[in-house]
């Protein structure tokens, strides 16, 4: 009989790419830990010198080790049902509203974290479609604070992590209660279920 | 059958892999150049490229966002390997997610000119290069990234290392750099 898998996220101690990572593995209720290295001395000790990294140990069979923080997000979200298992164009509308984010958080990472001024315009822009792009979706979807029917899925928890990190950043204000109500809906119902899984653990 | 329209600007970029993929499977498939930025409100979210799916019934599927278009028809044309695990799934996403930041950085330099990055670019490539070369060792040297037969990873390295080629960007995947990667080149070139 083999026994549940359990997990080992090293990744650095931010949000940042670990975050909806992070999410997945305590929604599901999943055995993990985290390592937070010393970093760069632990560089060769990853397959291609990146954070985060994956560890599943499965009891008997060898370790499954895989990089690529939205590879990563991916497999651990078909794993636990946060994505479509068996209908591939609802994977690939779910896997395209996460990869939606993907842009706007790499030019947030130029513009806040290497101080290029020069995407700021562009990021607001890009922020502005997707909460006109994604209210519009919400709102086909029921205003139920969700993107697919009416669980929890895999782009829900990313829209989380992406608005908390425009809050950090204090670039926010495009995606508050009054721009976003429907994206600050599924905010809260994530947060909620974070909450209630942080309480069962004590 | 499904027949397929691709929506993207005429030159390599981030339509290659698609068109590639689509020719190796035999889809029946056209490809549309749009007036831009002007078709930009045509498309579901202001970007390229696009993928429109028409099925038997006449009903359309349309998806955006590169990689996911690419995994979708991985998926539909089994362009993973037969009966592939989860892991060995992620594995080879892995390995076409490596891609990316690389050809971002060719995008900063060689499209918003900001030739500051260029270090950042070629430290980028040449690291990517060093990690598939090992790869491609590691399964045989038989020009796959996965088993012996072509999955879609093979496809999308040959059209984005084509893609850099062909924009002047290929220094660090010449044939003396890149042996095994360029071996790959010929092995899917071969094929479509």
């Amino acid at each position: 009989m083999s026994t549940s898998p359990s997990y080992e996220l090293i990744y650095f101690n931010v949000p940042g790419l670990g975050e909806a990572s992070r999410i997945i593995l305590n929604l599901a209720g999943a055995k993990w830990k985290e390592t937070n290295p010393e970093w760069p001395a632990f560089k060769p000790s990853t397959p291609f010198e990146r954070l985060p990294v994956l560890i599943e140990r499965s009891g008997g069979t060898e370790d499954f080790v895989l990089s690529e923080s939205e590879v990563i997000e991916r497999y651990l979200a078909r794993k636990y049902g946060f994505i479509s298992s068996d209908d591939p164009k609802l994977a690939a509308k779910q896997e395209q509203v996460r990869a939606q984010f993907s842009d706007a958080r790499a030019l947030a990472t130029e513009v806040f974290h290497h101080k290029n001024e020069t995407h700021r315009q562009r990021l607001e822009d890009q922020i502005k479609l997707i909460v006109r792009k994604h209210e519009e979706l919400l709102e086909k979807n029921g205003s139920n604070g969700h993107y697919f029917g009416d669980k929890l899925t895999y782009p829900d928890i990313v829209a989380y992590v992406i608005i908390n990190s425009l809050r950090i950043y204090k670039f926010d204000v495009h995606v508050n209660e009054e721009n976003a109500p429907r994206l600050n809906k599924l905010y809260k119902l994530v947060e909620k279920a974070i909450a209630e899984v942080a309480a069962k653990k004590q | 059958m499904s027949s397929f329209e691709l929506i993207y600007f005429p030159l390599p970029g981030r339509g290659e892999s698609i068109r590639n993929i689509l020719k190796y499977a035999n889809a029946n498939w056209e490809e549309t150049n749009p007036d831009w930025p002007s078709a930009k409100s045509q498309t579901p979210f202001g970007k390229l490229p696009v993928l429109v799916e028409t099925n038997s019934r006449g009903e359309k599927f349309t998806l955006t966002e590169t990689r996911v278009i690419e995994r979708y028809l991985a998926t539909i044309f089994n362009l993973y390997p037969r009966n592939a695990t989860p892991q060995t799934i992620a594995t080879i996403d892995q390995y076409r997610d490596q891609y990316s930041d690389v050809f971002d950085l060719f995008v900063f330099v060689n499209y918003a000119k900001e030739t500051n990055k260029q270090q950042a670019f070629d430290d980028a490539a040449r690291n990517l290069v060093q990690k598939h070369e090992e790869i491609l060792r590691k399964n045989g040297s038989n020009g796959h990234y996965f088993g012996g037969s072509i999955t879609y990873v093979d496809i999308s390295a040959y059209s984005l290392i084509h893609a850099l080629k062909q924009a002047g960007f290929g220094k660090e995947f010449s044939e003396d750099k890149a042996p095994e990667l360029n071996k790959l080149l010929k092995t899917v070139q071969s094929k479509l």
